[in-house]
């Protein structure tokens, strides 16, 4: 559960605590953050939390993780320290009181952010969540590309990529009339959005990329996902693809197997 | 690949020759010849730009090529004794081993293979348009149709929006204000330096001008007062013996005269051209009034000759002026 996540990690962030002392940290950082929130009026932590939620709601609009940082310095300001309770409050209310969003930690080791993923699962019949056309066109590339790099074992050199995308009248060196710039779109946009990871490849010059699935598809969709629409494309089982149902067989049987 | 090859059998012997000196040895004695460093390093360096160049062959799951090459660098490692030399071979061994999974991956077992080719082409079936000029595309209806056939597939949280719109982010405008008073006043400096020399020199031009042509009138009503007020013939009052040049330009100052009404030029009973000055400033305007004649004169160095022959000229009426150095 990503809930508890912040808690922990919080820990490591403060200058105060000791690096070394592991286990007292939990406590420390706990008692720091409930000290902060017992600084503040039971008003002034609902307003908090309740500030938080919106801006989560209105940054994910952009679809681009959120950063802890931004978050304490528009919303928290002063009460940063107790970012982790009221981050926690404020993912309960996305995710059980109104609108069945869950709050994602981004594993990253650089900073800390957060995505917002829907908990509802999608069928084709709910008919009440609508993408815009813009939305649906980049999602139906974003598709093409997560099915090409799983379908391809997981990873997909770029020039295969863009030699793929390009059969589809999709040209990364040329503006196209529904993406514009695709190589900004899918190497800046995808990635930042954590759709994509797009890995350099060591000692290559010109530089050559290794493109990956980013943490927001991992938790957005899964590999059984994408094989069925893989499957639906080529009207195929999808037990008659063996390495990657072996793959996904793999990646569902361990607990965080997508990761 | 002929000079590499003859490179690495020369490797050996010389590899071969440090090994009858003893091993330890070779480790605790690190010197080396420069040129022979110098051989080292050309050959990997050769080795590695034709491993980039073979790069395909060697990622193919069916050749054997990069087992080859891992022997090769094995053999241009033996003479090495020196950091910047074995930087080389673990450069060379991390291609090796860079191309070794890329092999891996490409290395496919199953049965039923994954073309990403192929998978493009049934997209482009599925969503392209049926139009027969549109092959290998896919249009925006396609795109968007795809979307919507892909979206249970996602987990995506809906956009979150305001039901009656946002405030739209204000644009802050910071940068004119500190850099346009930098740039005028630079510019300022520019403009100013140049326009005033530009009008110095100008005033200046004008006003040697002006002061030759009133040293002109000078001699003009000098030679009249002389002369006991009788016009005095043209020519004899603007030739210089002496210069061609200095004539012209006496030509040039005499019409400023004629043309601002200082002097005027008539023809006498000869049908010779005479000067005179105009003495009074009303009649000036008067005459003027009356006649205002615009003649192009021409005055050839021949015909200048040939004047200062006719007159007998030997002195300038209007002294010759020091040319100006400039």
């Amino acid at each position: 559960m990503p809930k508890a996540k912040p808690r922990r990690q919080e820990a490591d962030d403060d200058a105060s605590s000791a690096a070394s002392q592991t286990s007292f940290s939990q406590t420390q950082s706990n008692t720091q953050a409930e000290r902060a929130m017992a600084g503040m009026e039971p008003a002034e932590q609902e307003r908090r939390t309740n500030d938080l939620v919106q801006y989560l709601l209105i940054m994910d609009q952009r679809k681009v993780p959120i950063k802890k940082l931004d978050i304490n310095k528009q919303v928290l300001k002063e009460h940063s320290k107790a970012f982790p309770i009221i981050m926690r409050s404020a993912s309960d209310k996305l995710s059980k009181v109104s609108v069945g969003l869950k709050v994602i930690e981004m594993q990253d080791n650089k900073q800390k952010s957060y995505i917002l993923v829907n908990e509802i699962e999608q069928t084709s019949e709910s008919q009440h969540l609508r993408w815009s056309d813009e939305e649906k066109s980049k999602m139906g590339l974003v598709m093409v590309i997560l099915s090409l790099v799983f379908m391809n074992g997981n990873t997909m050199k770029d020039s295969l990529l863009w030699h793929t995308l390009k059969k589809m009248g999709v040209d990364h060196e040329h503006q196209h009339e529904v993406f514009g710039d695709v190589k900004k779109l899918v190497m800046t946009e995808f990635v930042r959005q954590g759709y994509l990871e797009c890995i350099k490849q060591p000692n290559s010059d010109p530089p050559a990329f290794d493109f990956k699935w980013g943490q927001r598809s991992k938790q957005e969709t899964t590999k059984r996902k994408v094989l069925q629409f893989v499957c639906k494309v080529y009207e195929k089982e999808p037990q008659q693809w063996t390495s990657q149902w072996q793959d996904l067989l793999q990646s569902e049987g361990t607990p965080n197997g997508n990761a | 690949m002929n000079s590499v090859k003859s490179n690495q059998t020369n490797g050996r012997d010389e590899a071969e020759d440090d090994e009858v000196v003893g091993e330890n040895m070779d480790i605790l004695q690190p010197q080396q010849k420069e040129s022979e460093r110098r051989q080292i390093r050309q050959r990997y360096r050769d080795f590695i730009e034709d491993m980039q160049k073979t790069q395909h062959d060697l990622i193919n799951p069916e050749s054997d090529a990069i087992n080859e090459r891992l022997r090769e660098v094995d053999e241009l490692y033996k003479p090495v004794r020196t950091a910047r030399e074995a930087a080389l071979d673990s450069c060379a061994l991390a291609m090796i081993a860079n191309y070794g999974r890329q092999k891996a991956q490409a290395l496919h077992t199953e049965f039923v293979k994954f073309q990403p080719v192929e998978f493009a082409e049934k997209l482009v079936n599925l969503f392209g348009s049926s139009g027969a000029g549109d092959m290998g595309n896919i249009p925006f209806e396609g795109w968007v149709q795809m979307g919507e056939n892909i979206r249970p597939y996602f987990n995506r949280s809906p956009a979150f929006h305001f039901m009656a719109g946002s405030f739209e982010k204000e644009v802050q405008k910071r940068r004119p204000t500190p850099k346009e008073p930098k740039d005028k006043s630079s510019k300022d400096e520019k403009d100013t330096v140049p326009t005033q020399l530009r009008s110095f020199e100008e005033q200046q031009k004008n006003e040697a001008t002006t002061a030759e042509v009133e040293r002109v009138l000078a001699q003009l009503q000098k030679y009249y007062e002389e002369s006991e007020k009788n016009p005095i013939c043209f020519f004899e009052f603007i030739l210089n013996p002496h210069s061609f040049g200095q004539t012209i330009e006496n030509l040039f100052y005499s019409s400023f005269l004629i043309r601002d009404g200082y002097a005027k030029i008539f023809i006498d009973e000869d049908g010779l051209p005479v000067i005179e000055p105009v003495e009074k400033p009303e009649e000036e305007t008067a005459h003027e009034k009356q006649k205002h004649h615009q003649t192009v004169v021409t005055l050839t160095p021949q015909e200048w000759k040939e004047l200062l022959k006719v007159y007998e000229i030997k002195t300038p009426m209007i002294p010759t002026r020091t040319v100006e150095p400039n």
